[in-house]
Formats: C-alpha cells, structure tokens, sequence
C-alpha cells in the first residue's frame, strides 16, 4: 500500500542579504498589529486549503496557522536564525508538518513523507516545533508550582533581579540563600517537565 | 519515566551561571560531547530560562488569538447552519420515511460496518460554492443519490479536492453504486495521498458490496496490519462478516 504525500512549497532563494520576507518575522517578534494582520490576509487563505483538502476544517486550519506562526516565532528567538526562503515556504513546511502531527494523533495513521523532496529543510522544522511544544509544555508546568516558586522564578528570569534583591524581597536572609531557593524551583520545574511523558514523545 | 538527579541538576545551573572552575568546565564541556542525555538537559535547562524570561511570546499569543473573530463569526454561522440542516434532517426524514419506507443505505455483509457520517467540508472556489454546498446538504439529509450528483458535478471542477471525492464515494456506497465508488476512488491510485487508509477501507466496502470477496481481502489484511486499532477493529469486523 503506498503512503507518501505530495509536497510542493515555493522555491526557495538563497542569498546573502536579509530575505526581504524577514520583515513578517520581525513582525511577529515585535508583537506589530498591522504586518501581522498582511500575514494573515496573505497566506491564511492558502494554507487552509492545504487542509482543508487533507480532511481539515477551517478551524483547524487556524489553529494550525496560529500554532505554526507560534513556531516561527520561537525559532528566530535562537541567535543564529536566517530566513532564507519566502516567508511562505517557511510557513507552509511547519503547517504541513503540524498538521501531519494532528492527522497521526487523531487516526493514529502511519503517514510518511517518504516524497517530500520538493521541500529543502534548511530550518529543520523538526526541531523549531519541538522548541514551541517544549516551551508550552514549560510553562504549563511553571504554572502547576507553586506560588511561591513561581514568584522566585518571575523575579530572577523574568524581572532579571538579582539574587541579592531577590533575598531582600522574599524575605531571605541573604543572597546565598536566594540562589539555592531559585536552583530548587528550577530544579522542580525542570523534573515535572522531564517526568511529562509527552516531553519523552517530544524527544 | 525520566530520571533526573539533583547533583546533575547543580552542575548544569553552575556551568550556565559561570560558577566552574576551569578544570570543571573543560570536564562538562567533554561530558557534553560524550552524553546526549547531559546535552538534552543542558538544552532543557537553557529553554526553561528562555521561556520563562520571554514575555513577547504570551503577548504574541494574545494577538493572534484576537485575530480569529472572523473564524469566530464563520463557526457560528455554521453552527447555525448546522442547527438548520439538523431540522431540516428531522423534518426530511418523517417526510422520506412517509412517503418512500427510508432513505438509501449501504445493504448487505457491509451495512453493519459502513458509516456515512457527517459531512463537514469547505469549499475551494467561487464558481463550485453552490454545487458542493448543494451537495453536502443532501448528504446530511441521508439523499445520498443527490449528493453524488452533486459531488461528481463539483468533481469536475475541482477533481483533486480529496475529502469530496471521499464523501462521494460515501455517497455511492450508501445508495449501492459500488462500481461508481469504486470508480471515484480509481483517482487515488498512484497518487500520493494522507487519506490512504480510508481509502482503502472504502475500496473494500465496495468490493465486498459487490461480492468481490476475494479482492477486498488483501485490503483488509493491509489495514489490519497499520498497526493502528481503530481499522484493525473495523477490517476485522468486515472480515468476519464477509467470511
């Protein structure tokens, strides 16, 4: 029996200069309202035709665009990220490839992408929407600690404080002790993160 | 289930932090290399501070989730069109059994295996809105001769819209057409498709709806064998009924 997929993206462009599609990256980076909308306007349409013709719904095409968009996002947080296609094709490979996720996950199906050779992964999207799955599994687990753990790791990651203001806000007697208390927090965070058994189906 | 030790965790937070020696971070750094688990978790650890010291992407989240009002409109819209369809069913359903005894079904070893169910898809272009709009609406109103009408119709103008051609054969197989099934499934052959499995489960309904026993059985051998339990249980069951 034959399982393999078609996979057609746009071409891609390999240049040394910025590719001019950067601008909807940053855009997504810089949370700008309107670029965001043109994202939408411009390639929402096609990518819920891609699935709505492999047994999608519209609103599975949004979530799968949003989510998609999300892992983009995620991806050029790391230092040395380029885009080097067409926003699209970009977009289009992770949606492919999240919504092939969704497919397996609701059928359980055994689908390959054994032709998917139209498509170069110069991003390895296997590994952007494992970073955007890991980040989402974090902080729900971050959400599960408690509060007052959740407070020493605001104050310390997110706020930046250092040890010492972090003592002097929790009350701790100095900032040894503030560090040991936000090493345990982590630690904890990082052992439900690890014992989820969807973050050992991730790897 | 994942170990993960509190002297690893230690050494990974003092190497982020700079608190090594160099001797101990020339050590890690080696263990780095030699160890994937040691890198997994060093890779945890760095994701965990970046996740959490990242507030652009909670905001980011906010803002796309706002921009579906237009999904929103369009899902009550075919909630409600649904809720018509449901009443339109209910009412089309009296009216069919009192006038014709039932609408068409799948008959014989297959009716207890075949499932018409709910078609739900959207449509691709302008000019074909109507036919497959048409279509869908006769088939969850159980006319499924109309429905395949009025999805070979729309087939012609978009023959590589997948779930149609799906919900066709559907069509053809609960109103006994099972060479037209048959025949609008011939599409699939060759091609690269992730409805594989469906496929192949229909080409066998429609095998055995015509008492091509013995072809159909290498279909459900090949479904049985995907591993997957949902069409291990389904081929089964269509097995047993046809043997």
């Amino acid at each position: 029996m034959r399982q393999k997929t078609i996979f057609v993206t746009e071409a891609f462009t390999m240049t040394k200069d910025p590719h001019p599609d950067i601008r909807y990256v940053h855009a997504l980076a810089s949370n700008d309202h309107t670029l965001i909308k043109e994202i939408y306007d411009q390639y929402f349409p096609r990518i819920s035709a891609m699935i709505r013709k492999n047994s999608g719904t519209e609103s599975d095409a949004y979530d799968i665009f949003q989510e998609a968009l999300m892992v983009i996002y995620t991806k050029s947080q790391q230092a040395d990220f380029q885009l080097t296609s067409a926003f699209y094709s970009f977009l289009y490979g992770i949606s492919y490839r999240l919504w092939l996720k969704e497919l397996r996950k609701k059928h359980r199906d055994e689908v390959t992408l054994e032709d998917d050779q139209e498509f170069r992964d110069e991003y390895d999207l296997e590994d952007a929407i494992f970073l955007r799955e890991q980040r989402k599994l974090i902080r729900e687990k971050f959400e599960q600690l408690k509060d007052r753990c959740q407070r020493i790791l605001n104050l310390t990651l997110k706020e930046q404080k250092s040890h010492q203001e972090v003592a002097e806000i929790m009350g701790f007697a100095n900032a040894n002790v503030a560090k040991k208390e936000k090493s345990k927090c982590k630690s904890r965070l990082v052992k439900m993160v690890k014992e989820d058994i969807r973050y050992q189906e991730l790897l | 289930m994942a170990t993960y030790d509190n002297e690893k965790h230690d050494k990974i937070e003092r190497y982020l932090a700079g608190d090594l020696d160099a001797g101990q971070r020339k050590s890690f750094e080696e263990n780095l290399h030699k160890d994937k688990s040691l890198r997994r978790d060093l890779q945890l650890h760095k994701a965990v501070d970046a996740t959490l010291a990242d507030e652009k992407e909670t905001a980011l989240e906010k803002t796309l989730q706002g921009m579906r009002p237009a999904a929103k409109v369009r899902r009550i819209s075919r909630l409600r069109s649904i809720a018509a369809a449901l009443a339109f069913l209910i009412a089309g359903y009296f009216m069919y059994n009192l006038i014709f005894g039932g609408p068409a079904e799948a008959d014989g070893p297959i009716a207890a295996w075949f499932e018409a169910g709910n078609m739900d898809v959207t449509e691709l272009s302008a000019e074909s809105d109507l036919l497959l709009s048409e279509g869908q609406d006769a088939y969850n109103a159980g006319k499924f001769s109309e429905a395949l009408n009025k999805l070979e119709a729309y087939l012609q103008q978009e023959p590589t819209h997948e779930s149609v051609r799906i919900f066709a054969s559907r069509a053809a197989i609960a109103d006994q057409q099972y060479e037209k099934a048959l025949s609008l499934l011939t599409w699939f052959e060759g091609k690269s498709s992730l409805n594989i499995q469906e496929v192949t489960w229909l080409n066998a309904l429609a095998l055995s709806g015509l008492d091509r026993n013995e072809e159909a059985r290498p279909l459900l051998d090949a479904l049985k064998s995907t591993g997957d339990d949902e069409w291990k249980y389904k081929a089964d069951g269509l097995y047993n009924a046809i043997y």
